[in-house]
């Protein structure tokens, strides 16, 4: 895969949610609104890579930034994703967007008109945005939401924001006018604790003398627990592909584990 | 809308922070500053703050235009961080040391002795950086302040660095990461800042896992500065000095991770990402910055040791050359004393050793010995005598006599290329340079694919035998491998406009311009410029493009020694209708439009010579245009070597022409019209049937009759 193919369209089963793109190695971002046929609690979903002939993998929704319109969602397996580099433009600047809902729909793009500009989202509050307008005028664009916004640039690709709402028509408020508004890829990184560097930090830098409230347990112990955690988390994995449990239980119980085996406790 | 300047910090801290550019901030400044009597009317903190946040943006001369309107102790200090971060080390020193006399604060006072510590690191004094990190520490007003425990970890790291004081080191990354533990909590989430301190203790952690030669390490800070160059790209943008400095230093890690995982593919990537990321550098800082100076050493030398690893003495040859000319250039800027300059001497010598070993040649070993000599007298002044540098120029000299006296070296510490000590860091700066023995090169490189005469004779013949390795003794030179490479730096091109002058039209023209130096990458003229100047390429290569409406490139020409630039639009008054950008280091004579009218007016043979040139592209022009339809991609590219042999092709062995220009398959793709893949394939079927060679970014014609075999026959 290269960078050019790194737009993707985001599933549940057969249920299709809306687009996105990845933003990082690990990450895709995705207009929230993308996500609200499935339930809050809900973060179980399928990405697929339209533009290239990789398969699809699982994902995690991991944050939702219920304020900015953005939700983020982890990839549960590696893959060799080539990412463009995130970017600022300037007014006046011609974008694209590469990500299209059906191959029979057109690619969107047009210029910049503003690069920033305080966008109140549907719900109320406010983001830095991107005004960006379309070189068709005409038409509702609703499916394009979640796909990427690349300035044109000389060499590569360069992102620079995340396609949110388009603006509808003063005169006739059902129709949609040619005025899009987009989300900054900062005000993205500013929303997410997923960005937080601190632990990246720990783990260039692990701390030397972290307290340790609790003696730790002797080595056979804790191996005897990692044995046994590793079996209960890969019975919780099961009965979660079975559909026995929801997938919010399930991470409970895993963070439940994790902390007993972390704290030496007896419960697993 | 600005209308005070408390509205102008307002709008650079929000664009600072990531809401957006602010493209009226520099024009209102400007005419601000521009009125009879100005008057900034911010407290001096106020001013400093404000300078701050513009250099942040990247419009940091507007920043320095601010401070000049006062001389506190505060403004000195920022003005003299914005001198450093242009290479101008002894004006930010004096600066600094005016500021130091009246500061306001004795807080203020620590913070300037920081940065006379840093800016003391980066011109090489360290001593004086030594000196003033203890006086720093000593005057601190309070204990719990964690952006100077940053500053003055950062400086000591550094000073770690040049000394190779591994135990330093670490003690230093364990005060950073414990400072920004403490630092990242003052800041909002996302703040660029935050990515800033993730890079920096990512980058003395690379200099760690060197010294440790721990590759999961490795890998641990290509992450860090991964996530550190992008966070601050989307804050920034991708070619802020910020984001590339980290860019450089993530492809230095790269690097490192290549070698250590033993793949040339790798090493190659991350070769052309360096390569990448100088071409940005230097347009984004100009070609004369340190940085840039260094940068372009560091490549030289990434592309040394991936010419180690592919076996190609052919192309560390010239990388050598590219090698001495970046060592010269950092030299005089930097002075000859400076750690920087000492490494990559160290560095030269030891390749042009290599060298000598590979091509067993007499000359080549003497100009080694000599260069080592130079070397470690330079490595004497500046280091101590345990520093891992002068150990290692120790072992290049106990080496190089062993090869004028027996003909064979011995295998040096870490099979040669774990030298950590080779390594080059400044303001933050870190590469790694080491070298795998060249005699391995040398012996794969009589079976690989490299333009050298003995490559050549063995496509033609095979009967022709190459120098036994053993037989070298000092004074028999050899003549195998190598020694007859062609040299690509001096291809000229045949009816240039330089050459059809006289000698006294040629001298006239001298007069009326200057000459300039450009670095590979450089755009010499923008589409749309005002067409101020013409330009004589005197040495080098540059591609002429222009921007398609759909924002794509298209390659008009490729222009190079004794070609004009920019006389179209000089003639015909429009704006400049292409992009001109250097393929390598490009030397060219720049005459004002006006000048140059003056010359043509008064030498009527140059006056007709220009237009024969002129018209002769026209030519081109229209039969480019005329072949490219109906014809084959692989005819095309036939027509279009040929084409280039002609102009600037240099005679290489056995009647083979080399082509001098520093040309991609994508760049040659550009010129047919065809894609890459296409230029990709018929090279390999070339290749296979000996019509030519190929390098990176190099093509050698080996059969030219062959060639225009294939650009005669009718296609379908």
């Amino acid at each position: 895969m290269t960078a050019n193919e790194y737009w993707v369209e985001i599933w549940q089963g057969d249920l299709r949610l809306g687009g996105g793109f990845v933003l990082t190695k690990r990450y895709v971002l995705t207009a929230l609104h993308c996500l609200r046929k499935i339930a809050a609690s809900d973060d179980a979903v399928d990405i697929t890579f339209p533009g290239a002939s990789s398969r699809g993998v699982r994902g995690r929704v991991c944050e939702r930034a219920e304020e900015a319109d953005l939700a983020l969602v982890e990839l549960l397996e590696r893959l060799p994703l080539a990412v463009p580099s995130p970017d600022r433009c300037k007014a006046g600047e011609k974008w694209h967007g590469p990500y299209r809902p059906h191959p029979s729909d057109p690619y969107l793009g047009g210029t910049v008109a503003c690069e920033s500009v305080k966008y109140q989202c549907e719900n109320g509050s406010f983001i830095e945005a991107l005004q960006l307008s379309l070189r068709e005028d005409f038409g509702d664009y609703s499916g394009y939401s979640g796909g990427p916004v690349e300035r044109v640039a000389e060499n590569g690709q360069a992102l620079i924001g995340i396609l949110l709402e388009q603006y509808p028509d003063r005169q006739q408020t059902e129709r949609a006018s040619s005025t899009l508004f987009a989300a900054t890829i900062a005000e993205a990184v500013r929303r997410f604790d997923s960005f937080d560097v601190s632990h990246l930090l720990d783990v260039l830098h692990p701390t030397e003398h972290r307290p340790t409230p609790a003696p730790p347990p002797a080595m056979a112990d804790l191996e005897a627990g990692i044995v046994k955690a590793h079996r209960l988390l890969q019975a919780l994995h099961e009965w979660g592909a079975d559909g026995l449990m929801s997938p919010t239980d399930i991470t409970a119980l895993k963070l439940r584990v994790a902390e007993d085996l972390i704290g030496g406790g007896g419960s697993t | 809308m600005i209308e005070t300047w408390r509205d102008a910090i307002d709008m650079a801290e929000r664009s600072v922070l990531g809401h957006g550019p602010a493209p009226e901030l520099q024009p209102w400044i400007a005419r601000e500053l521009r009125r009879p009597e100005v008057e900034i009317d911010l407290p001096p903190d106020g001013i400093v703050y404000l300078a701050v946040l513009l250099d942040f943006l990247s419009i940091g001369e507007t920043g320095q235009a601010i401070l000049h309107a006062g001389d506190s102790a505060a403004q000195r200090n920022i003005r003299a961080l914005l001198s450093a971060a242009r290479g101008r080390y002894s004006e930010a020193l004096e600066e600094l040391e005016t500021a130091l006399l009246s500061p306001d604060s004795l807080a203020l006072r620590s913070r300037i002795l920081v940065n006379l510590a840093t800016v003391s690191l980066r011109s090489g004094d360290l001593a004086a950086a030594e000196r003033r990190l203890a006086s720093a520490e000593s005057v601190r007003t309070t204990a719990d302040d964690p952006a100077l425990d940053v500053a003055l970890a950062s400086t000591r790291a550094g000073i770690a660095r040049a000394r190779c004081d591994g135990v330093a080191l670490k003690a230093a990354a364990d005060t950073l990461a414990e400072a920004s533990r403490r630092r990242i909590p003052q800041l909002e989430r996302g703040h660029p800042q935050t990515f800033l301190l993730l890079a920096d203790l990512a980058t003395v952690e690379l200099e760690l896992a060197r010294m440790d030669s721990s590759a999961s390490k490795l890998e641990q800070v290509v992450m860090a500065l991964d996530a550190a160059a992008w966070g601050i790209a989307a804050t920034f943008g991708r070619r802020h000095p910020q984001t590339l400095t980290v860019r450089a230093n993530l492809c230095a890690a790269e690097l490192d991770l290549a070698f250590a995982d033993g793949s040339a593919e790798r090493v190659e990537q991350a070769a052309a990402g360096l390569r990448m990321t100088y071409e940005d550098i230097s347009e984004v800082l100009g070609a004369t910055h340190p940085q840039t100076l260094l940068m372009s050493a560091n490549v030289a030398a990434a592309e040394l040791e991936l010419a180690q690893v592919r076996g190609e003495p052919a192309m560390a040859r010239r990388v050598a050359g590219e090698l001495q000319g970046a060592v010269d250039r950092i030299t005089q800027a930097v002075g000859v004393g400076h750690p920087n300059a000492v490494l990559m001497l160290v560095n030269l010598a030891s390749a042009q050793l290599e060298l000598a070993y590979a091509e067993r040649s007499s000359e080549e070993l003497d100009r080694a010995m000599s260069a080592l000599h130079v070397a470690a007298d330079r490595a004497a002044m500046t280091f101590t005598a345990d520093h891992a540098v002068s150990a290692l120029i120790r072992r290049e000299l106990q080496a190089a006599q062993a090869l004028a006296s027996g003909g064979t070296m011995p295998q040096r510490s870490g099979g040669g290329r774990s030298l950590a000590a080779r390594t080059t860091a400044i303001e933050g700066w870190t590469f790694g340079a080491r070298y795998i023995p060249f005699h391995e090169a040398a012996e794969r490189a009589t079976s690989s694919d490299f333009f050298s005469a003995a490559e050549v004779s063995r496509r033609r013949a095979p009967q022709v035998a190459v120098n036994d390795m053993n037989t070298f003794r000092k004074g028999q030179v050899g003549k195998g491998v190598g020694s007859t490479i062609v040299d690509f730096g001096h291809g000229v091109s045949r009816g240039g406009f330089w050459h059809e002058l006289s000698e006294s039209e040629r001298t006239a023209l001298h007069a009326a311009g200057r000459t300039r130096e450009y670095a590979t990458g450089t755009l010499l003229s923008s589409q749309g410029a005002d067409p101020d100047h013409v330009l004589i390429i005197l040495e080098g290569w540059v591609k002429v493009t222009a921007g398609r409406a759909d924002g794509h490139e298209v390659m008009l020409a490729i222009r190079g020694p004794a070609d004009t630039i920019g006389e179209s639009g000089w003639l015909n008054g429009r704006p400049r209708s292409a992009n001109v950008k250097a393929l390598n280091r490009v030397r060219a004579l720049a005459v004002p439009a006006e000048q140059f009218a003056n010359f043509l007016n008064g030498h009527a043979h140059a006056a007709q010579m220009l237009a024969r040139v002129m018209v002769g592209r026209m030519d081109d022009a229209d039969r480019r245009m005329t072949s490219q339809v109906g014809t084959s991609g692989p005819k095309l590219l036939a027509l279009l070597l040929l084409d280039l042999a002609e102009r600037y092709g240099v005679p290489g062995p056995e009647g083979s022409v080399a082509l001098p220009l520093p040309l991609t398959q994508h760049e040659l793709a550009t010129m047919i019209g065809r894609a890459r893949e296409t230029v990709a394939r018929a090279l390999t079927v070339w290749r296979k049937d000996g019509l030519v060679a190929t390098q990176r970014m190099r093509i050698l014609i080996t059969d030219a009759d062959a060639l225009r075999e294939v650009a005669e026959t009718e296609d379908g």
